[in-house]
């Protein structure tokens, strides 16, 4: 027998059957999406069909359009990136500041705080919902961008606080106390050092706190009128009680991921970086 | 220079959490009360003058009115519509629950059906009105949507009834007159029988959410005759009728294999128009908008080929279940008398021509019904005329988002041969009594 194959290879069984659960990992989690993808470029009638068709020709990016020019729809989108991003900054900013307070100063009911402010994040949504809109409404910001990006605010912000004390618990001590000696303010060391060390944490909860706010449904639900409606609350809309618009249905679904899903790619690195540092070192 | 004192001090603090508490506390209404509402309001007459503005929200089924029928309502009545919102059927009840707990007074007119007029209705948040209040020429029947415990908390808007349509070229293929409708069930099942061929199952229904599991069985139990509620509202459902309605689907799907198992999934109506106007099934029960869809140009069928007739019975001749919808007017609204002349001309002719005769729902004004007109426009009126001298129920209660919860599984489960018909209907009684006992004490 000719022996042209070469040594042979020990097959590692382990190996194989981990990346196979990977795989089917992977395939669970896309699916999902790929499909709301096929659903938004094929008319329904040929998904509908038995069997279905998936003919090239019949591709099309007509509901794409179809959306992008309805102007009740690109308000919605415009509605949920202001609010999105205005949460963030508020989150991150004031979030920054009290984890950095917690992080490194001692004060009575410092841990207390802050098991306090995670104690908020144990109530539903929903018990708040009626105090929230007698709020909204009393103050006049019912149906208003900016009584959504408050209403998040108080709902994330919590949380960015517990993210980031851990991020900045893993930062060594002595490199602050050294920009001290060299005459930093307390500002300027959370500016020129903490911030620029924690980089990675600090993205990951930024965008944590984006996809919180862009993806809410219930309390834009609750809280907005056609005013301040935001993408999710839009989407669902095009569930009707006798009819459901599923390639808008989907092809919204998709416009609603795309900027998240692209958030996520291009700070990939630092998300991975900055979870593993606030896990680890923390 | 005095020191700057901060508004925010512990005991505004404190007031604040207290109020916020207890406003909390107003929006856990008990089921049997009406916590977070004042008294229930007396009766509303017609009548009385009317003027000023309203705001109105509705859902997205009728077009007609932002298309038009809002500025006739202006010129006619010198009422302003200040706002008509249109959203989404499945955001409202969280809208609406959360306005009223909230005691707002930004909506004074709002959409209903049947389970919101009695869930809202019984929590006191929607206004009662008066029987003078009810225009002389509306069918009297289209009222169960908007009335709960022999009150009436609005007025209806259009008036919608399942029958049956049927593909007549299906019909003529298999060997049947494309003509005459199935009568009773047993001639329903044969001729489903001969129609499942070719791939394709002779009928096809939508069950495959929790609101379509329940409309499936109680269509199926009133036409074995029976009725869901006793008149103290004690449930039914392991009845003979409720059993036998179990039964004849479970048969329908597992025994004759007549029923399409996409059946299973689909989730609401539209869909199971799209399966019939594509021919892909022969026979369905469904709402009058169905024909509109069906004879529309995107159809395979046509009006020459759609066939539409009464429910055949199983013990009874026909019977239907209802899915009209109205309009309630907030127990909290601040011009109640301008909200009823809304009311009043959603239900009138000039509307209802309108309805009818540009979204095929069918008409809650007498005249309209007589009028020939109307069956020219939409032809299957005269089913609907039928229809009204058998049962059309829908039971709209309190507890009829639990109901369709704890139905469906019990449904489903059957349909798939996992539970037994009697044991699947046992388990529901058992489980919809201590409910009922929740809401009614």
């Amino acid at each position: 027998m000719n022996d042209t194959a070469g040594p042979r290879r020990r097959v590692d069984v382990g190996r194989v059957a981990h990346r196979v659960a990977v795989a089917l990992l992977v395939v669970y989690l896309v699916v999902p999406f790929l499909w709301m993808v096929v659903y938004s470029v094929y008319p329904s009638e040929n998904l509908r069909s038995s069997p279905m068709s998936f003919a090239p020709t019949d591709l099309t990016l007509a509901k794409y359009g179809e959306l992008f020019g309805d102007s009740g729809f690109v308000r919605s989108m415009t509605n949920s990136v202001v609010v999105g991003v205005a949460t963030t900054v508020i989150c991150m900013l004031l979030g920054s500041l009290a984890a950095y307070s917690i992080s490194r100063f001692r004060f009575r009911g410092s841990q207390t705080l802050l098991l306090a402010m995670m104690t908020v994040q144990a109530i539903p949504a929903i018990v708040l919902a009626v105090p929230l809109f007698v709020l909204m409404r009393d103050f006049g910001l019912y149906d208003s961008l900016t009584g959504l990006v408050l209403t998040y605010a108080a709902f994330i912000l919590p949380l960015v606080i517990w993210m980031m004390v851990s991020f900045f618990d893993s930062i060594p001590v002595n490199l602050e106390r050294a920009a001290r000696i060299d005459g930093c303010s307390h500002l300027g060391v959370l500016r020129r050092v903490v911030i620029p060390l924690s980089g990675p944490g600090f993205a990951a909860t930024a965008i944590f706190a984006f996809i919180t706010a862009w993806s809410d449904f219930f309390l834009a639900k609750i809280l907005t009128g056609p005013n301040a409606e935001t993408l999710p609350v839009r989407t669902a809309a095009f569930q009707g009680l006798f009819a459901t618009d599923y390639t808008a249905a989907a092809t919204a679904g998709v416009i609603t991921a795309l900027p998240v899903l692209a958030l996520a790619l291009v700070a990939q690195r630092w998300i991975v970086q900055g979870i593993t540092e606030g896990a680890v070192k923390g | 220079m005095p020191r700057h004192q901060s508004i925010l001090t512990r005991r505004s603090l404190l007031g604040g959490g207290l109020v916020l508490g207890g406003t909390a506390l107003a929006g856990c209404v008990s089921p049997g009360g009406s916590a977070g509402s004042s008294a229930s309001p007396s009766a509303l007459s017609s009548g009385g003058e009317a003027g000023g503005e309203i705001s109105i929200l509705d859902d997205n089924t009728n077009q007609v009115f932002q298309n038009g029928l809002i500025e006739t309502f202006q010129e006619q009545t010198g009422i302003t519509v200040r706002n008509y919102e249109m959203a989404n059927f499945n955001d409202l009840h969280d809208r609406f629950a959360t306005m009223f707990a909230g005691q707002d007074t930004s909506y004074d007119v709002i959409m209903t059906w049947a389970g919101w007029s009695a869930e809202f209705g019984q929590a006191g948040w929607l206004q009662p009105l008066a029987q003078d209040s009810l225009p002389a020429d509306v069918i009297r029947p289209a009222l169960d949507a908007v009335s709960w415990d022999d009150t009436v908390y609005g007025l209806p808007k259009f008036a919608s009834v399942q029958t049956m349509f049927w593909n007549k070229e299906h019909f003529e293929r298999a060997g049947l007159d494309p003509d005459a409708a199935p009568e009773s069930w047993d001639e329903f099942v044969a001729a489903a029988k001969k129609l499942t061929t070719d791939g394709r199952y002779g009928y096809t229904c939508d069950m495959g959410n929790p609101a379509g599991a329940y409309q499936n069985f109680l269509r199926t139990m009133l036409l074995c005759g029976g009725e869901l509620y006793d008149a103290d509202y004690t449930p039914q459902l392991d009845s003979e009728a409720g059993v036998e309605a179990m039964t004849k689907l479970v048969e329908l799907y597992r025994d004759h294999e007549v029923m399409n198992p996409a059946s299973l999934q689909i989730t609401n109506a539209s869909d199971l128009v799209e399966v019939f106007s594509q021919g892909n099934t022969s026979i369905v029960f469904n709402w009058p908008f169905q024909w509109s869809v069906a004879t529309s140009d995107a159809a395979t069928t046509s009006a020459a080929t759609v066939g539409n007739g009464l429910i055949p019975g199983i013990n009874v001749r026909s019977a239907s279940i209802d899915g009209s919808e109205g309009y309630a007017i907030s127990a909290f609204s601040e011009n109640k008398s301008a909200a009823l002349k809304w009311l009043e001309f959603a239900a009138s002719a000039t509307s209802q021509r309108e309805i009818v005769e540009k979204e095929g729902w069918f008409p809650v004004s007498q005249e309209i019904l007589d009028d020939p007109a109307t069956e020219e426009a939409l032809p299957v009126v005269a089913t609907y005329e039928q229809s009204t001298e058998y049962v059309t129920r829908r039971y709209g209660t309190p507890w009829s988002n639990e109901l369709d919860q704890l139905l469906s599984v019990h449904v489903n489960r059957a349909m798939n041969g996992d539970e037994e018909p009697a044991a699947a209907m046992r388990a529901s009684q058992q489980e919809l009594l201590p409910v009922v006992e929740k809401y009614l004490g």
